[in-house]
């Protein structure tokens, strides 16, 4: 799907791990507001976010960010200027205080003045709302914790474009919740990435989800184009209908199924989910990249 | 293509890094816009935590504790001293070295590599930063350093220490971190830091003590070493040393900065840091080359007339009837002897002190410094505990070392033991004790008719004698009292050596005697004041004491000062005569008589059959009566 004025433009992108195809001829472009990446593990949505985050380049394939070319190092300097990056798995230093470790971050992300440095990492960590526990060392935080500090130095520097790998990945509910509302807000006035699981953060925050499976774009268009997708292809029963390519039984003891719905069948509104699983294929096996 | 691309991901993962920056163009130039590098605040950060690590901190701890070690017992000499305090940051520099390569490698093993690539300070920045971090750990021991000299003079120095070799120990400290982030490029691993520190510290130790034919001789590739000692084969004075520190700091300089352009250029090739690596390379070479070069003729012929002609470069004054003379540095110390000596001669009568006291400080304990073969052999020197005569005259030679604490007492003792001798009509120097017909009958009547034949070569009337029996001479007794009253410290060391038991402790009598030896050992601890012992000696009086004469002089001690002045104002020149035996004190000073040998034996606890057993195991042999 093209925009005009996009933030991120691919076009063709390819990347080999050896013999794994990670990506392989992926295109879109997107703009100011939240996209999501939905797709099974090792469907290559993490490959993809650190080709955005310049930490990875594409064996084929052309890229621009922030109408900048990666490829150019001088030009990948001025993208990581406004870049926030939260990587799936990020290390920290555990020694160092959330403030310490952000501050760190802050000073790489050339804020060398000090004081406007330190105004700006409070800042940040009150946008992740880690306010009370700037002075705790980030060994003493929980997960969830550890993955707000994460998200916190990536707001850094007021980024145009904010690349976010699984950022709700282990959060609790209410932590997801927050998660959401300060996410929500970014996406106001930026373009945001973020890859997920979770249906139900796509569905609660993007305007836009490109699903992805093999490395392959599946679908690129809205949360409500991901649900219309299983449109007549969801119902239920009292029992298992075995003609189902899914079948789980609810909490209301009736059976929701997905697949081919026989004459008859008393179907009901797709959601996300059921577009995505029909997407994906319920027996798809996890594709791991190298 | 593939290929290709496989190998540079091979190399990525290697290095620590992400292709995208690996990829980065030769030459390419990524400097960001004046006034925004992030190097020196990265560079601050980093330096701080340098410095707080747990690891650094106990290495400064142990710097210090080093630091007081080597330097507790020694009066302190800066001259010397500042060689000392480049050797205590040794753990300082190996921490630092420790350090720095952990935080190096900190973003690897903690995985924040990938976050950090994303943002616009490049691995080559940041490395740059953490070299500019171990500015704070070089700080840190500057700080040290500056504490080590302020506490030395406040313990009371001399001299004056050298600018370039205080600089020593915090340029070591410096380059240890440049090597710990270097390493940390090169071999991106949690194993790299101990093996390299290994590896140092070998070199180091190597590289310091050189062996030669099963020999440790004193080598000039030590000076290949981070940190040279005054000398792997003994403790000269350090004014007996050539010392090439302007190199040497060329030298550790070269290698810091060879260390950090190669550190930097692991991250790619530029033009700037072929040139410095070239550049830092030559210089290292060129300061090896000429720091191991050894002393030149000139300086060795320097070296030589500090030592054979003192009165050139030293500088005298008399105290009282005392001519002091010592080398420039040691100056301060003349009050330091002057307080030991005075109350030595003050108490004398006035008209029986000698004309020509003096003290004159002597480097004849050159063994491991820079002077040549010859000058040692033409002074007579022999290595620790010989006398020379300087200039001809007679003096009272003194080191360039000085003790503190408990073992000051004994250096107090000696120095003031020698001067009383002295006054009393003792030998000062070896060459005041010379052999008689008498002796030399004596001396070789023991002897088989081979044994003699080889033995005439040094027992012949004239010759030389390396000490005589002074013992039971009141004069003896006479001069011990005068050194022991001389300060408390002097006091002190008499009482112990007196009281020194006759059988080792950990030991019982029984054992003892069945060591080989043992008996003996006994028997001479019962006859012999062991006055001397295993200090390295001031001064090493060339006559010995009975333990008898221990014994009485204590007694004096017990006895008014100004009482015993009084005697010996009236009774001098009959106390002083080498025929007037110790036993006339007694009568004269209402002393008590000094136990028998065979009292002693009962006091140690030995009983008739051991006690007979040492008897035995007496020497008899004939002893050089002092004349």
């Amino acid at each position: 799907m093209n925009m005009s004025g996009s933030t991120v433009e691919l076009n063709g992108i390819e990347k080999r791990f050896l013999t794994t195809v990670a990506l392989n001829g992926v295109s879109f472009d997107v703009g100011t507001g939240i996209t999501g990446l939905l797709g099974p593990n090792g469907a290559g949505k993490t490959t993809l976010l650190r080709i955005l985050a310049t930490v990875l380049s594409p064996d084929r394939g052309r890229v621009r960010l922030v109408g900048l070319d990666p490829s150019k190092a001088r030009q990948r300097l001025g993208i990581r200027r406004r870049l926030g990056y939260m990587p799936q798995e990020p290390g920290f230093h555990r020694n160092f205080t959330a403030f310490e470790f952000v501050d760190y971050v802050a000073i790489l992300k050339e804020m060398t003045n000090r004081r406007t440095r330190r105004r700006a990492v409070a800042q940040a960590l009150e946008l992740a709302g880690l306010s009370a526990v700037a002075g705790k060392k980030i060994r003493a935080l929980s997960g969830g914790m550890r993955r707000r500090v994460a998200l916190a130095q990536s707001l850094l520097g007021d980024p145009e474009l904010l690349v976010l790998d699984e950022p709700t990945a282990g959060l609790d509910p209410e932590q997801r919740l927050r998660f959401r509302e300060a996410v929500s807000r970014l996406g106001e006035d930026r373009t945001v990435i973020l890859s997920t699981h979770q249906t139900e953060d796509v569905a609660a925050l993007c305007q836009r989800v490109v699903v992805m499976s093999r490395g392959q774009v599946l679908l690129d268009g809205s949360a409500r184009d991901v649900a219309e997708v299983a449109r007549g292809k969801v119902w239920l029963s009292d029992r298992r209908d075995p003609g189902a390519r899914l079948s789980w039984r609810t909490g209301e003891g009736r059976h929701r199924n997905i697949g081919e719905a026989p004459p008859g069948a008393d179907l009901v509104p797709p959601s996300i989910e059921d577009g995505y699983l029909l997407l994906i294929g319920a027996d798809a096996p996890d594709q791991d990249a190298a | 293509m593939l290929r290709t691309r496989t190998r540079r991901e091979t190399v990525a993962r290697w290095v620590g890094m992400s292709v995208a920056t690996l990829e980065a163009p030769v030459g390419t130039d990524e400097r960001v816009a004046r006034g925004r590098s992030p190097v020196w605040a990265l560079g601050q950060a980093e330096g701080r935590k340098l410095v707080q690590h747990p690891v650094f901190v106990t290495g400064a701890l142990a710097s210090v504790v080093a630091f007081v070690i080597s330097t507790r017992d020694q009066a302190p000499v800066l001259q010397r001293d500042d060689i000392v305090v480049g050797g205590a940051l040794l753990p300082l520099a190996a921490a630092t070295f420790l350090v720095a390569n952990l935080l190096t490698l900190r973003s690897r093993r903690l995985g924040t590599d990938e976050l950090f690539e994303s943002t616009a300070t490049t691995v080559r920045a940041r490395t740059a930063a953490h070299l500019l971090s171990v500015s704070w750990a070089m700080a840190t021991a500057s700080l040290l350093v500056l504490g080590a000299m302020l506490l030395l003079i406040a313990l009371g120095s001399v001299g004056k220490p050298s600018a370039t070799e205080l600089a020593t120990g915090p340029f070591i400290v410096g380059a240890s971190g440049i090597l710990g982030v270097f390493l940390a490029r090169w071999l991106p691993s949690p194993a790299g830091g101990p093996i390299g520190l290994v590896v140092l510290a070998a070199v180091e130790i190597w590289l310091n003590v050189t062996w030669t034919g099963g020999q440790v001789v004193l080598s000039r590739a030590r000076w290949l070493a981070p940190w040279v000692s005054i000398s792997n084969l003994g403790d000269p004075p350090r004014e007996l040393v050539v010392r090439p520190l302007t190199w040497h700091l060329a030298y550790l300089l070269g290698i810091a900065v060879l260390a950090a352009a190669l550190a930097l250029m692991r991250l790619g090739v530029r033009l700037a840091t072929v040139a410095v690596v070239a550049t830092s390379l030559a210089v290292t070479v060129m300061a090896a080359g000429i720091q191991t070069r050894g002393p030149s003729a000139a300086q060795r012929m320097a070296l030589n007339d500090l030592m054979a002609h003192p009165e050139r470069f030293q500088t005298c004054r008399t105290v009282g009837s005392v001519r002091y003379c010592a080398y420039p540095g040691y100056v301060g110390w003349i009050d330091r002897w002057d307080r030991v000596i005075g109350p030595v001669v003050s108490a004398v009568p006035r008209a029986a002190v000698p004309g020509d006291l003096r003290v004159q400080q002597s480097f004849a304990f050159a063994y491991g410094g820079d002077v040549s073969d010859e000058t040692l052999a033409r002074l007579g020197t022999n290595g620790r505990g010989a006398r020379i005569q300087i200039g001809g005259r007679t003096a009272i030679t003194v080191g360039s070392d000085w003790r503190r604490g408990t073992e000051e007492s004994g250096y107090e003792f000696d120095l003031a033991l020698g001067m009383a001798g002295w006054i009393v009509g003792l030998p000062v120097t070896a060459s005041d004790v010379r052999l008689t017909r008498q002796d030399v009958r004596a001396l070789l009547e023991p002897l088989l008719p081979t044994e003699r034949l080889d033995a005439r070569q040094t027992i012949h009337a004239g010759a030389v004698y390396p000490d005589c029996d002074a013992s039971r001479q009141a004069r003896t007794v006479i001069a011990l009292w005068l050194a022991s009253q001389a300060t408390a410290g002097s006091e002190a060391w008499l009482r112990d050596a007196t009281r020194r038991p006759l059988i080792p402790e950990g030991t019982t009598a029984a054992n003892w005697i069945s060591e080989e030896n043992g008996a003996g050992s006994i028997a001479t601890n019962a006859t012999r004041l062991q006055a001397g012992g295993d200090l390295s000696y001031v001064v090493g009086t060339p006559w010995f004491a009975s333990l008898d004469d221990g014994d009485l002089a204590l007694q004096l001690l017990t006895l008014p000062r100004s009482d015993v002045v009084q005697v010996l104002n009236g009774s001098w020149s009959r106390l002083v005569d080498p025929s007037t035996p110790s036993t006339d004190l007694i009568g004269l000073f209402g002393l008590a008589p000094p136990p028998t040998f065979e009292q002693r034996l009962r006091g140690a606890g030995l009983d008739a059959t051991q006690a007979a057993a040492v008897e035995a195991a007496r020497d008899t042999s004939y002893q050089v009566p002092c004349r």
